[in-house]
């Protein structure tokens, strides 16, 4: 009778362990393109120019972030979370692209600012022409 | 009345139970995904918005928006609007990026430029100050 429970307690046991371990081993998870995108994220969102010249683009990606997060804890489809965690990945390259730019828009307007400026004072001065200006290309 | 159910069930042939079920997944899908006309459309836009920017920078990523946005438009014809839709929303962002990219590209230049004639200018002003 003994021997009879303990054989029982035996198997299910046996039968715990083997459902913890292929619980453990199945679900492939979308890991990788996750946890790129969020270090991704995480650097961009650190960084003081992002967040002053692209707060807008920075809150897009972050949204994408939030769905791929929420799905990955959902256990949803993992081509599911590599696909919003593409789209996370994109809109953080589109935020550092973006303060790239306006930091470049801030430069060319004080160049040209000053250019206008000197052309004014060596026009005043008289003389010589004055060199040929080349800059004109943005807008 | 639950034993009538069953009875209904295996009374059924294989063939007649398969087909129902596989039906019933399809109207599933079928309800629950909708054509993504929305994420098409915005894609179009996107690409179209981008194309007469990009020359030279961001050509790659472009192609990359062009190509996803004709997966897009197939999946949907052929009516796999799943898959339609991750195209699309891709392409989507992979143009938003490419146009950043070029217009990043075109503002540096013009700064550049315009740095140069600063200098220029400065070189000018101190040799007509001597």
């Amino acid at each position: 009778m003994i021997r009879e429970a303990i054989r029982h307690a035996a198997l299910a046991a046996l039968c715990v362990c083997t459902l913890l371990i292929a619980g453990c081993m199945s679900v492939p998870r979308a890991t990788n393109e996750l946890e790129a995108a969020r270090a991704a994220y995480r650097s961009a969102a650190a960084n003081p120019q992002v967040q002053a010249r692209a707060p807008v683009e920075l809150e897009l990606a972050e949204r994408e972030l939030r769905d791929a997060e929420n799905l990955q804890s959902a256990d949803a489809e993992p081509a599911k979370v590599a696909h919003f965690s593409y789209l996370a990945a994109q809109r953080t390259r589109i935020a550092l692209k973006t303060a790239e730019l306006r930091a470049a828009e801030a430069a060319y307007a004080m160049a040209n600012e000053q250019r206008n400026r000197m052309q004014l004072e060596l026009g005043q001065r008289g003389g010589a022409p004055l060199p040929a200006s080349s800059g004109d290309t943005a807008r | 009345m639950p034993y009538a159910a069953c009875k209904a069930c295996t009374d059924l042939s294989d063939l007649q139970r398969v087909a129902a079920i596989v039906l019933a997944l399809g109207l599933a899908a079928c309800s629950s995904m909708p054509r993504p006309t929305e994420q098409i459309d915005a894609a179009r836009a996107a690409v179209s918005k981008a194309e007469p920017v990009v020359i030279q920078d961001g050509a790659m990523e472009l192609r990359v928006a062009q190509y996803k946005l004709a997966r897009a438009d197939q999946e949907a014809q052929r009516g796999d609007y799943a898959n339609a839709r991750i195209y699309a929303e891709q392409a989507q962002v992979d143009a938003d990026y490419a146009r950043a990219i070029a217009e990043n590209a075109r503002v540096q230049r013009a700064a550049a430029d315009a740095n140069q004639s600063v200098r220029r200018l400065q070189d000018e002003l101190d040799r007509r100050a001597k």
